[in-house]
């Protein structure tokens, strides 16, 4: 099979896509469970379908205990679900093994993590170089590639500095240039500006939609629905089940999808139904 | 849609060991301190080898110049137990030997004592022998003189003495410029000559050397020698040692005892062996606990990088590849450990050579060998580490929690 592996493969920018018109879904998760064994078990993850096409920038959304951390770890290739389909970038995870999981994380799979996990001991280039370490690529090859990732986040000037050496948001454009620097299918990003203040988060943000623009499949999981409303649709977890899909509708602000159950505050109404035209981020 | 088949992750050995040195450098007191150990271990255990080897080839280099070619044939004891005599004619045949050099003949003149003065009783031998000698004894032993000379076949007719260095210092005879003067038996004997230490033959050190002539003038001895040394051609020595009690004393070769004073010399430096097994065993208790002390800072370190590790995960680490990450990063620290202490034995070695005057010796198989342990051991006390952090789950690492 093939898959997107650079970020210009895929669909267009922003447009709500359609999965008839579009058959090529990074992510495709059929009933999935997960269950953590324990007295009795706790099932994190209780039959969740979600598909995500190629390019597009979706955010999950839900409350602490939501299932959003499993659902991150599935989509991840980080864990198996118990039963169910979880596929990404085509790769059923059930029948992948602990290498090949591996393998799926190193060529398809972005990760940027809500501390930006840097590694103290290397400079910005060579922590966003340590991206390809496991493909086995050159160093001088890793390296050229880092630059180029770096340019891309705007963070150019700043490679040769340690991670102390740099602020909270420059932190996490180095981690976004290690996410991006492979060309992955699909970029996850865990509350990527759990630890920033809004000024940063919001330009962190800006990263993200920059990269969508050019074709980037991203999945932003947060709990933050302002946040959640950067991107062009917004899934809501709640106690291990999606209560809501909401796409908005080309340019316009409105929003059109299903919303069966309660929907989070400042996505859709609370307790209405979806598509009632109200903009996520209307609530400050 | 089919399942993708990905080529899976693979890391380059450079990067492996880069990442090691990252690991290290970052907590830089940590890992001296835990390469401590190692290097007290490896700089004992390369510090007694070296010291040990430079006694030898000290020890090894004095016997070259000495020769193992000097033999020596003395009386020896019948079947009862009884002293025997050498013939007289022992030196003379000993002499028509192929290959043999040198033969020097000597005999202790029994119940004579050498004196300063008459004010000492006759029973204050101080430990020295008066031994009757040949004029050449002195070129058989390689010996030479530290004062004045040796006797010479004009003075051995007449009372003069070369004493031993030890004997010249029990009677307190330390130079010749005041023509001192001893008194051997009751005769007034001229000292004319003191020798250097003669390591091949310690007997000489504690005798005063008079010729034979006027030792039987003056005290009747018998002919007959007591010791006769030999020194052959170095390439048949055990040839000549073969055939010496035979030629000695034809009658009965089995009352003749044949000796190599340098064999001597060669159990000195093999005694010394039990002592450098036993410090080496320290040695290696040192480079044990030194172990053990980096097995102990690599698992905290792994508690301490549980975020690295989900990372690493992330970026697409196999438990494969953290574990040998957490493995190199321990023999390198061992390693360095290990660096450390050859330099440091190495650097022992030679002070201590130095203090002695021997030679400078360190076997490069101890080098070698000592880097190799560190390695070995680092690698033990990384296995435990590098499996804990291999079998973290790369979920529970990456919680943001």
């Amino acid at each position: 099979m093939r898959v997107a592996n650079a970020p210009s493969a895929g669909a267009g920018p922003g447009n709500g896509p359609d999965p008839a018109r579009r058959p090529r879904p990074v992510l495709q998760l059929r009933d999935a469970v997960k269950e953590y064994p324990g007295h009795p078990p706790v099932r994190a993850l209780d039959g969740v379908s979600l598909d995500v096409i190629s390019g597009e920038m979706v955010a999950v959304v839900g409350p602490s205990g939501s299932g959003k951390s499993t659902l991150l770890h599935m989509i991840g290739a980080l864990d198996r679900p118990s039963t169910g389909i979880v596929r990404v970038a085509g790769a059923d995870l059930s029948r992948l093994s602990d290498k090949q999981l591996s393998a799926l994380r190193a060529r398809r799979i972005g990760f940027v993590f809500q501390r930006f996990h840097l590694l103290p001991g290397l400079s910005a280039l060579d922590n966003v170089a340590a991206g390809l370490v496991y493909r086995g690529v050159p160093g001088s090859e890793r390296r050229a590639r880092a630059a180029q990732a770096l340019e891309q986040v705007g963070l150019a000037p700043r490679a040769t500095h340690r991670p102390t050496e740099l602020s909270g948001g420059e932190q996490q454009r180095v981690a976004i240039a290690r996410a991006i620097v492979g060309g992955p299918a699909i970029v996850l990003a865990d509350e990527p500006t759990g630890n920033l203040d809004s000024t940063t988060g919001a330009e962190i943000l800006d990263v993200f939609s920059d990269l969508h623009a050019t074709g980037t499949t991203i999945v932003l999981i947060t709990h933050d629905d302002s946040v959640a409303g950067h991107a062009p649709r917004v899934v809501s977890l709640r106690d291990g089940r999606v209560s809501g899909d909401l796409r908005r509708d080309g340019t316009s602000s409105r929003w059109r999808g299903r919303s069966p159950g309660a929907v989070p505050a400042g996505v859709g109404a609370t307790g209405g139904s979806a598509g009632d035209g109200r903009d996520p981020r209307g609530a400050p | 849609m089919s399942t993708a088949v990905l080529a899976p992750t693979r890391v380059r050995p450079r990067d492996i060991v880069g990442q090691g040195f990252v690991g290290l450098r970052s907590k830089r007191l940590r890992t001296l301190l835990t390469a401590v150990g190692i290097t007290i271990g490896i700089a004992a255990m390369v510090a007694v080898v070296g010291i040990s080897a430079s006694s030898r080839a000290d020890l090894l280099a004095e016997l070259d110049a000495l020769g193992t070619n000097l033999l020596q044939v003395s009386k020896g004891q019948d079947i009862f137990g009884d002293e025997t005599e050498l013939p007289v004619t022992a030196p003379a045949m000993i002499r028509r030997i192929e290959s043999v050099q040198s033969a020097s003949a000597t005999r202790t003149v029994d119940g004579v004592i050498i004196r300063r003065n008459s004010m000492i009783g006759h029973d204050r031998s101080n430990g020295i022998s008066v031994v009757a000698t040949e004029p050449n004894l002195v070129d058989t032993l390689g010996a030479t003189v530290a004062e004045g000379t040796f006797l010479t076949e004009a003075t051995s007719d007449f009372p003069t003495v070369v004493l031993g260095s030890k004997a010249a210092e029990r009677l307190g005879i330390t130079d010749l410029d005041a023509e001192p003067l001893a008194l051997v038996g009751n005769h007034w004997f001229k000292v004319v000559g003191i020798l250097d230490p003669v390591p091949l033959g310690p007997d000489i050190d504690r005798s005063a050397l008079i010729g034979y002539d006027v030792a039987k003038q003056l005290f009747g001895i018998d002919e007959a020698p007591s010791t006769v040394r030999v020194r052959t051609d170095p390439d048949h020595t055990d040839a000549v040692s073969n055939v010496l009690a035979r030629t000695a004393n034809p009658e009965s070769p089995s009352d003749v005892s044949v000796s190599r004073p340098s064999d001597a010399l060669e159990a000195k430096a093999k005694t010394d062996e039990a002592l450098t097994a036993l410090l080496l065993g320290l040695g290696g208790v040192a480079l044990l606990v030194g172990g053990v002390g980096i097995a102990n800072v690599m698992v905290i370190s792994v508690l301490e990088r549980r975020a690295e590790i989900g990372v690493r995960r992330a970026l697409g680490a196999t438990r494969g590849h953290i574990r040998l990450q957490f493995l190199v990063e321990s023999m390198l620290l061992a390693g360095l450990g290990g660096v450390l202490g050859v330099a440091l034995g190495a650097g022992i070695t030679a002070i201590y050579a130095h203090t002695r005057g021997w030679m400078f010796a360190v076997p490069q198989t101890a080098l070698l060998g000592g880097v190799t342990a560190s390695l070995l051991v680092g690698a033990l006390a990384g296995l435990y580490p590098a499996a804990r952090a291999s079998r973290l789950a790369p979920a529970e690492a990456v919680r943001s929690d």
